[in-house]
């Protein structure tokens, strides 16, 4: 009897929902959200980097791969003012490709003419870069880098906010983000985008087409060194059964890269203590004494065109750059041991490797339309 | 009653079945510890050389190589092919008491008997470039490339020297930068341990940098023999390594 009554019931209820339930109200649904950059087609190219012969590999972050728009963006945006606070500076006002992606200042220019503390590092295979970038390595790839310059109060002096808000406002910027990244909306372009796409540029930023690629990284039999060239490689790498000096300084810029990615005092700083050091480079961001007054060792790659020399662009010329470490190291604790002894170079081995720096010289980075301003 | 025993019989056969095929295994960390005189190497501490000279180090590290433990029946199980051990951070007493530790698990739990080890880059390794290695791999790092030697850097010992007692280590500089396949060299120790399936074992190994540098009766004369960057005279160089397996051994 129980059973049937409770079938009875079952049998009451499902026949109320088939009957009232078409007529509930359905509830309000949102409004079909479509984001304003729908309607572009998102269909990115996959860029392949080509890495010259004789290069390591780039570590090419996982989440930030490479395509075609992406670099295209990157480049529109690192010469594009409109990071800075009021429209002055761009990447490229500190890294101007006639001056081999520097600025040709001892130390640069922010905006209402701020100047900075030390000299614009080149920006040149960076992508090769694997420990730390900035002269005193406080950023670990290159978008965390590219994240600084825009809120450092003697550059760009802006915020991030700000500049996303005046990306989503401009008239082309949302639709490259969209092609290079995928966003649905403007709303979503973010620094991080802002910075990926930065990097993506830089890193097609490659160098390798110097005197000194063609004649030993690409074997060019065409290609040949003069006597002071050779003798100036020779000293520079320390060439075994060389009758001439070690000019050490293949330790700091090995090749194919002519830099390292260790940090070093090189003594161009007399100092009495190792607190003594004016900027603590590579210290103030271990927090080691022992590291005060170390630099990163940057490229020699296109020197012709990077002058002034030096963290702080205190040296005018190469010839002054070489007397620095011929006759002219300062003892500290933290010296780099390479260069613990004088070097005593003659006036003609200076001048050889003179000649042999010049051999890294490749123009055609400072002519090549993919790195030029786009505007 | 039945069930009970057919449900049994059926979780033994699905045990036996996973456990088949499955190597028991541990893990194995190789502690390197540097030591002066016995007692550990603390970096940009001074210490004294001979009676002459006191001396601080600022970089001491080296290349291991096709390191493998030796089991009892004398079959080996390979660690590594190349590791770079680094001692340049050890700025304090706690550190250089701790030591330079790597961990290799999935190694199979057993007996062993002794450890083979080499250091520096072997030769097939040797003919390769520190621009041949992505970013991360101990051969890509380009201070320890040398490329007129066509060699890697295998160890790297620096420091600077006072020889007139001021306090002041301007006086000299070291630089045992020691490459080329003349200057590899490899040992086996002995080291009885066991490696229990899930456990760690730790093979404790050190190297007194004071007696790298032995020489006759005494050390090296620093002074006169700063550095070895010449590839054409391999003396000190390998005077160097030679003393320096010579006194790599394992903490038993």
């Amino acid at each position: 009897m129980k059973q049937k009554s409770f079938l009875l019931l079952g049998a009451l209820g499902l026949l109320a929902l088939i009957v009232f339930a078409p007529s509930c109200k359905p509830e309000p649904q949102p409004p079909d959200v479509k984001g304003d950059l729908e309607d572009i087609p998102y269909d990115p190219q996959p860029y392949e980097l080509q890495i010259p012969q004789g290069f390591p590999p780039m570590d090419i972050p996982a989440d930030n791969p490479m395509t075609v728009e992406g670099i295209e963006l990157g480049r529109f945006l690192f010469y594009d003012s409109l990071l800075s606070l009021d429209y002055t500076v761009s990447c490229a006002s500190c890294h101007l490709q006639a001056g081999g992606f520097t600025d040709n200042k001892a130390v640069s220019d922010g905006v209402m003419g701020l100047q900075g503390t030390r000299s614009a590092m080149a920006v040149m295979n960076l992508g090769f870069v694997t420990a730390g970038l900035f002269w005193d390595g406080r950023a670990a790839t290159l978008e965390d880098q590219a994240l600084q310059p825009v809120e450092n109060p003697v550059e760009m002096a802006n915020t991030w906010e700000v500049v996303e808000e005046r990306l989503r406002q401009h008239p082309d910027y949302p639709a490259m983000f969209r092609k290079a990244f995928g966003i649905s909306d403007s709303k979503e372009i973010t620094r991080d985008l802002v910075v990926k796409a930065i990097a993506q540029f830089e890193r097609t930023m490659i160098t390798a087409n110097s005197k000194f690629d063609r004649k030993f990284l690409y074997n060019d039999p065409t290609v040949e060194f003069t006597d002071s060239e050779y003798r100036g490689f020779e000293m520079f790498f320390d060439f075994p059964g060389s009758a001439l000096p070690d000019a050490q300084c293949f330790h700091c810029h090995n090749a194919p890269l002519f830099g390292n990615n260790d940090f070093f005092n090189n003594g161009i700083e007399e100092v009495t203590t190792l607190n003594d050091f004016p900027d603590p480079g590579r210290g103030a961001i271990t927090g080691k004494t022992f590291d005060n007054g170390k630099f990163r060792a940057p490229t020699l790659r296109n020197l012709v065109f990077t002058a002034p020399y030096m963290h702080d662009g205190r040296f005018e010329t190469l010839e002054e750059v070489i007397d620095q470490y011929s006759d002219h190291v300062h003892f500290a604790d933290n010296l780099d041991e390479n260069l613990s002894f004088p070097l005593n170079l003659s006036e003609s081995q200076k001048q050889d490797l003179l000649n042999f720096l010049y051999t890294l010289t490749d123009s055609s980075i400072i002519l090549d339309e993919r790195f030029s301003n786009p505007f | 009653m039945k069930n009970t025993f057919l449900f049994a019989l059926t979780l033994l056969l699905a045990l036996g079945t996973t456990s088949c095929g499955k190597e028991k295994k541990g893990t194995v960390e190789l502690n390197f510890k540097a030591l002066y005189d016995g007692s550990p190497l603390v970096m940009m501490e001074p210490y004294a050389y001979n009676d002459t000279l006191d001396v601080f180090f600022t970089a001491f590290n080296f290349y291991i190589s096709d390191v493998s433990l030796v089991r009892e029946d004398g079959s080996e199980v390979p660690l590594t092919e190349i590791d770079f051990v680094d001692f340049d951070d050890m700025d304090a007493l706690s550190k250089a008491q701790e030591g330079f530790s790597m961990d290799f698990s999935e190694v199979p739990s057993g007996k062993y008997k002794a450890v083979r080890i080499g250091i520096g880059v072997p030769m097939m390794l040797n003919e390769t470039r520190s621009s041949d290695y992505p970013a991360g791999h101990p051969l890509a790092k380009d201070s320890h490339y040398w490329d007129a030697w066509e060699s890697y850097i295998f160890s790297m010992t620096s420091g600077k020297v006072d020889a007139n007692g001021d306090g002041v280590f301007d006086d000299g500089a070291i630089l045992y930068h020691c490459g080329s396949d003349e200057v590899y060299r490899s040992k086996e120790l002995p080291f009885v341990f066991e490696l229990d399936k899930n456990g760690k074992a730790v093979v404790p190994f050190k190297v007194d940098v004071h007696r790298c540098f032995e020489e006759g009766d005494g050390y090296i004369d620093i002074i006169a023999h700063p550095a070895t960057h010449t590839i054409d005279n391999l003396t000190w160089a390998m005077k160097f390594m030679d003393n320096m397996i010579e006194d790599f051994s394992i903490n038993d």
